[in-house]
């Protein structure tokens, strides 16, 4: 069963930002095994979206590859060229952003993009046009046939949504990127669109990476969950144990700082300082450590480690001194 | 006893109805929630309340006083000292070109509020206040974070005393490591300074944690009023029922 479908080892990348060349993204290691759904998680900025397009070679212009692999399969996809990108993406692995209206073409129905992704990879399918109708039905699209002739700005938000899902899951890849997908929806429809990847990932076994900021959605949709603060993952696990009994001081000051109706009329213990901007990230130190309430001298001076703990993995100096 | 009130409220814009038929009683010192799909109209009853839409059907009632009777210019200027609001985003409602100091002093000068050396002593005081570092008050919004960015917008809805405050999406906007900062901060105030809040937002968790009671909007009408914590227990209508069993808000 533990059949790997990518795995990202000790992979950074440096943006240039005026004349500076910056980490983004650091010694990130993350597994997806078939079928499975993994989330990363962080604050806008951590590194998790460029981490995810990393996976699709979408970098922006100003990106470097520091170090690491991407190994879909047995292929490091880091190594491969253009032609022989293109023939996985789309097709081995897709993926959904956060602003549908933005990721579709404004000019051409709907129906015709989905068309267009399928019949570019598989050009001996004999009754294309059905197969788009049947995936548009699978993802909630009932009315499959107005919904196929309809232009981008016809639809609402979250059918924006179900049609680049749609799109995305037409050649039955085997990992789905899915890059905060419900941030720009409604909060009845986030839940729609959460069940529809849930239930295609059951019917086709694609596994899926999730990227979100809320842990909130991620529990209901995830088994497996990585957490990623100021380029780093600082910690990783299984969902249950994660909440239940997060390791890293972030993950533990966030969960406990997260407001509900539980919490009324308490105050929040907030996380003091802000989120370190790129460009003042310290490499050699935790970068949690100004905002952690734990902190050591060592902490400033030298980066941790990602080490396994119980069933998790956390990077923290202190992680066994604080979890005793 | 009731600071504002809405009776019987509608608008519309060209041929499309935005609010319909929209009453309720916001209680002096209470937190009022406003939750709801995009485009079912909260941000409307913000901009009506205060006074920024013309040509409603029904009343607003602030302190006792119609608002669309208040006309002559001295008048609106009391009333405006007494609503604020704050947005989902203050970096576009911030002018670019102007200090933090002048930024929070501004309104006491367009309000004739006090000497120069008074007003400083304000903007310290109400920087203090929503614990925004005296040492900002020669940048530039930019040069802010987006959660001192919004402690800003907080200090310059709060300068000339106001005592009700809209606070349209506030927190939304903000990283959730930030996102608690901000919402002790508003209830601290609230405590401090006698406010009442119109609290906009559709995070169930944000509007649970911090409103006294809640209204539902769906498609421009009211569909439900209740304290917050029987309406997470026991909601009522359908569409309040449907908005909590299909969102994954709970952790």
């Amino acid at each position: 069963m533990n059949n790997k479908v990518l795995e990202i080892k000790n992979y950074s990348l440096s943006l240039d930002i005026n004349k500076r060349s910056i980490k983004a993204v650091d010694d990130v290691n993350l597994q997806i095994n078939q079928g499975e759904i993994v989330a990363l998680v962080g604050e806008s900025g951590c590194g998790k979206s460029l981490t995810a397009l990393s996976i699709l070679s979408l970098l922006p212009e100003n990106s470097k590859i520091l170090n690491g692999e991407i190994n879909y399969k047995e292929v490091n996809l880091l190594t491969l060229d253009k032609t022989q990108l293109n023939k996985i993406r789309g097709k081995d692995i897709s993926i959904i952003f956060q602003e549908p209206m933005s990721a579709l073409n404004p000019l051409i129905k709907v129906g015709n993009q989905i068309l267009q992704t399928l019949k570019k990879h598989s050009k001996d399918e004999k009754n294309p046009k059905e197969r788009v109708y049947s995936i548009l039905k699978q993802v909630g699209l009932e009315d499959e046939n107005r919904i196929f002739n309809s232009y981008p700005h016809q639809l609402s938000g979250g059918m924006r949504q179900r049609v680049l899902i749609a799109m995305a899951l037409i050649n039955k890849p085997l990992l789905l990127v899915a890059d905060e997908p419900t941030t720009a929806l409604d909060i009845t429809i986030q839940g729609q669109i959460l069940d529809i990847l849930k239930q295609m990932n059951k019917k086709l076994d694609t596994a899926v990476l999730f990227i979100s900021h809320d842990l909130a959605l991620v529990k209901t949709l995830c088994d497996k969950v990585y957490v990623m603060y100021a380029s780093m993952i600082v910690e990783s696990g299984s969902i249950e144990e994660i909440i239940q009994n997060p390791l890293h001081p972030y993950t533990k000051a966030l969960l406990k700082s997260l407001p509900s109706v539980s919490q009324r009329g308490k105050k929040l213990p907030s996380i003091k300082g802000i989120v370190p901007k790129l460009e003042n990230r310290i490499e050699n130190s935790c970068p949690f450590a100004p905002r952690c309430e734990f902190a050591k001298p060592i902490c400033f001076s030298e980066k941790p480690k990602l080490e396994k703990m119980n069933n998790s993995f956390v990077r923290c100096h202190l992680a066994k001194e604080i979890n005793q | 006893m009731s600071l504002i009130k809405l009776e019987n409220v509608s608008f519309s814009f060209k041929d499309n109805i935005i609010l319909d038929n929209i009453s309720f009683e916001i209680q002096e010192g209470e937190t009022f929630g406003l939750v709801g799909n995009s485009g079912s109209g909260k941000s409307t009853i913000a901009l009506l309340l205060l006074k920024l839409l013309k040509n409603y059907e029904g009343k607003i009632i602030f302190e006792d006083k119609d608002i669309a009777l208040i006309k002559r210019k001295q008048n609106l200027k009391d009333f405006y000292k007494n609503v604020q609001i704050v947005f989902q985003d203050p970096y576009s409602s911030l002018d670019s070109k102007k200090t933090v100091g002048y930024l929070i002093e501004e309104p006491l000068i367009i309000h004739k509020h006090y000497s120069k050396s008074k007003r400083c002593l304000r903007v310290d005081n109400i920087m203090d206040l929503v614990g925004l570092d005296k040492k900002y008050k020669l940048n530039y919004p930019h040069q802010l974070s987006g959660g001192l960015r919004q402690r800003l917008a907080i200090a310059i809805a709060l300068v000339l005393n106001p005592k009700f405050v809209v606070l349209d999406e506030c927190v939304s906007a903000l990283d959730i490591s930030i996102q608690a900062g901000i919402l002790n901060l508003l209830n601290e105030l609230k405590a401090k300074l006698n406010l009442t809040f119109l609290f906009i937002s559709h995070d169930l968790n944000v509007v649970g944690y911090i409103c006294d009671k809640i209204a539902v909007l769906n498609n421009g009408k009211i569909v439900e009023i209740q304290e917050t914590e029987n309406l997470f227990k026991n909601p009522i209508d359908s569409y309040t029922k449907k908005m909590f069993n299909n969102s994954y808000y709970e952790l």
